[in-house]
């Protein structure tokens, strides 16, 4: 019989109150897990972002447009090697509530330009040779059952098909790709920019751009072709804002709010509620288990064996709930990168979010365990078994 | 060694022990730490012989030689105080107390609650430590002792059985009884056939699955008892172990106290305000307010008849 095998034990005396504790510690790591993921997405869109990557917005706003010659004009500057505009089409597959990102590109310079969108069916030839080709991601064709050579219908929600509201844009799916870094979700469909201007295009009006990436030479300092291609516009008509790709995530980002303070709070203050809980648990079972340990004193376990006892309880405690919690993460994770792939791609729960969650399970069942330990250990045996004639 | 005896290598943690094949008694050694072993079965199979085979007469307290012997494992008390703080006042429980207790006998203390019964329980098995005088057990100064090294000390040389049994509840009879060999380098295996052994002892063998609260009040003490001595211990020292039991329990835990006395020569001390149980030692030690009051010798015949 060893003293391990009262650790289980114990614990069990009081199931529900055991089963609580715990379920608090799942849910406690599972939040932790999960926030703490949400601030390292974002972390990660900025950082995986390039640097000799540029993006060109209106200077008024990421929703305004900007005329359609200044691409043309931008890649005159010098150090500039290619300019691809990107415009958002805010479409949807037959209803609105399948949303999800599409936009409109040069496609030949998004596929230079973004080595990290990986073509895993179909081919990126075959997108950017047919004027009525996209290429979209996996999580797409997967949720609307699309392959290659599927027809694609989108309905124009800011853009309306001329030829009526109600008629789709038909785009045929040339290649179907996966995301080689954090910076992209497999959630966007990329189409002709051709297809887009030349379908809008009427004698009194053409559609401007929304934006524009930069691809800088190599040999260039991406900060002076920043302050050149800002420089350009500074008259008029339109002032533009350029940043670095891994600026402009962070600007989007930064559109939430201060999201890694909130969330990090909240997890702090959950965790610390929680640590509190165990700690009160495992008072409690000091207390009760104050005669058992004058018994265990008495028949000549030291005072370090008991204590450990107790110690041991609250380390099993918060590590079997500690590791539901990470479990529960693990299997909720899909869940949470289908639900928040479009404004957060690449939602992932890293490695080191893991072992951070362990340090603190462990460190929280320690925390929890030292108070009633110690007690017990410092306890003597006559106080314990309240013999006293 | 005379031809015709058998010699037990073994019987149980901490002691060797030699069993006369046809002599009726048997002596005891504590053995060093270093001297733990055992072999299992043939251990199980030793326990049985000597209850069964060794004498039930405790020493013979007649023979100077023995006598001399017993004085110094025995349990000896010199100038003892002891003085508790109670509600900011000092109270004196033990008042310079002078007790010598014989190896292998069985000793019950009476007294009125307050006399410092308990307390002198609690000096004897180490639990406890005396403002002044010494304690010696079993030839062994409490004293010096601190620590781990006293928890060692009492879990090789004392026993200690309970008024409220004080078993741990989410163990079986059987893991109650193990649980002082867990301190013990035995095998797991070993450490199951001793503490069987025990519960054999104690006929509750049938019993080993069995958590407390599925145990009578007698059973569980008896558990006790067998958690008690399943390490083998020189004194058992028993507070009240009766105080929580019926009649017919009473006895049976009594028989069994005066049998581990009587056949494994078990210095015991038992703590008791019932006179009936106290006429089941064969020395009852009076306490009044701290001071020892007197020592009376039990007739052979009474405590045998004795009922509680």
């Amino acid at each position: 019989m060893s003293l391990l095998r009262l650790v289980p034990r114990q614990l069990l005396r009081h199931p529900l109150r055991t089963l609580l504790t715990i379920g608090s510690l799942t849910v406690a790591i599972f939040l932790l897990c999960i926030l703490r993921s949400l601030v390292t997405t974002l972390d990660a869109t900025a950082t995986t972002a390039r640097n000799d990557r540029l993006w060109v917005q209106s200077a008024v706003s990421l929703f305004v447009g900007m005329p359609a010659w200044y691409p043309d004009r931008i890649a005159q500057v010098d150090g500039v090697q290619s300019v691809a505009r990107w415009q958002w089409f805010g479409g949807y597959y037959q209803d609105p509530s399948n949303f999800f990102a599409q936009f409109a590109v040069d496609p030949q310079k998004v596929v230079d330009m973004y080595p990290e969108l990986v073509v895993v069916e179909g081919s990126a030839d075959a997108f950017v040779a047919g004027r009525n080709c996209c290429m979209i991601g996996r999580g797409i064709a997967n949720d609307f059952g699309w392959k290659v050579g599927d027809i694609a219908p989108i309905t124009g929600a800011l853009f309306p098909h001329p030829d009526g509201a109600d008629k789709a844009w038909e785009l045929e799916v040339a290649a179907i790709y996966e995301p080689g870094a954090r910076n992209f979700d497999d959630r966007t469909l990329f189409f002709h920019w051709k297809l887009f201007e030349e379908t809008l295009t009427t004698p009194e009006n053409s559609p401007g751009v929304g934006a524009m990436v930069v691809r800088v030479k190599d040999d260039v300092d991406p900060s002076l072709v920043m302050g050149a291609v800002d420089d350009l516009f500074m008259d008029g008509p339109q002032r533009v804002q350029t940043t670095t790709e891994s600026e402009f995530q962070a600007q989007f980002v930064s559109m939430f709010g201060n999201i890694p303070f909130f969330v990090s709070a909240i997890g702090g203050g959950v965790l610390a509620a929680v640590l509190l809980a165990c700690i009160n648990t495992m008072l409690m079972a000091a207390r009760e288990q104050r005669r058992e340990v004058g018994v265990l004193k008495a028949l000549g376990f030291s005072d370090a064996k008991v204590g450990s006892v107790l110690l041991m309880q609250s380390l099993f405690l918060t590590l079997v709930g500690g590791g539901m919690g990470m479990l529960l993460s693990k299997g909720i994770e899909p869940s949470v990168v289908a639900a928040t792939s479009s404004f957060m791609p690449g939602f992932l729960i890293e490695r080191e979010t893991y072992l951070m969650a362990f340090i603190i399970t462990v460190l929280a069942g320690v925390l929890a365990g030292l108070l009633p330990a110690w007690s017990t250990r410092k306890l003597t045996v006559v106080a314990a078994l309240g013999a006293r004639d | 060694m005379r031809p015709g005896d058998t010699d037990v290598a073994h019987e149980g943690p901490g002691v060797s022990s030699r069993v006369m094949g046809a002599g009726r008694s048997g002596t005891l050694h504590q053995a060093s730490p270093q001297e733990w072993s055992c072999d299992g079965g043939f251990a199980t199979l030793c326990w049985a012989l000597y209850f069964h085979e060794s004498g039930s007469q405790g020493p013979d307290a007649s023979n100077p030689e023995t006598r001399a012997h017993s004085m110094n494992e025995g349990i000896l008390l010199q100038g003892v105080t002891k003085t508790y703080s109670r509600g900011g006042e000092e109270l004196r429980v033990l008042d310079n107390l002078d007790l010598t207790m014989d190896e292998g006998r069985f000793y019950a203390l009476m007294g009125p609650s307050g006399s410092g019964k308990t307390t002198l329980l609690n000096l004897v098995g180490g639990l406890d430590l005396p403002d002044s005088g010494s304690v010696q057990v079993a030839g062994q100064d409490i004293r010096s002792l601190r620590g781990a090294a006293l928890s060692a000390w009492r879990a090789r040389s004392v026993g200690f059985v309970f008024q409220g049994f004080n078993l741990i509840p989410v163990l079986s009879a059987l893991e109650n009884v193990a649980l002082p060999l867990a301190l013990t380098p035995l095998s797991r295996k070993e450490r199951r056939q001793h503490a069987l052994a025990a519960l054999d002892l104690v006929d509750l063998g049938d019993r080993a699955g069995h958590r407390p609260g599925q145990l009578s009040g007698g059973q569980e003490q008896r558990v006790a008892i067998a958690r008690a001595i399943v390490t083998d211990p020189k004194v058992l020292l028993c507070d009240e172990p009766t105080g929580d039991l019926d009649r017919a329990a009473a006895d049976q835990v009594l028989a069994l106290l005066q049998r581990l006395n009587g056949e494994m020569k078990k210095t015991v001390l038992m703590v008791t305000h019932d006179a009936a149980a106290a006429a089941r030692a064969q020395r009852i030690v009076h306490l009044d307010k701290g001071r020892l009051g007197s020592i009376e010798e039990v007739q052979a015949e009474q405590a045998a008849g004795a009922k509680p």
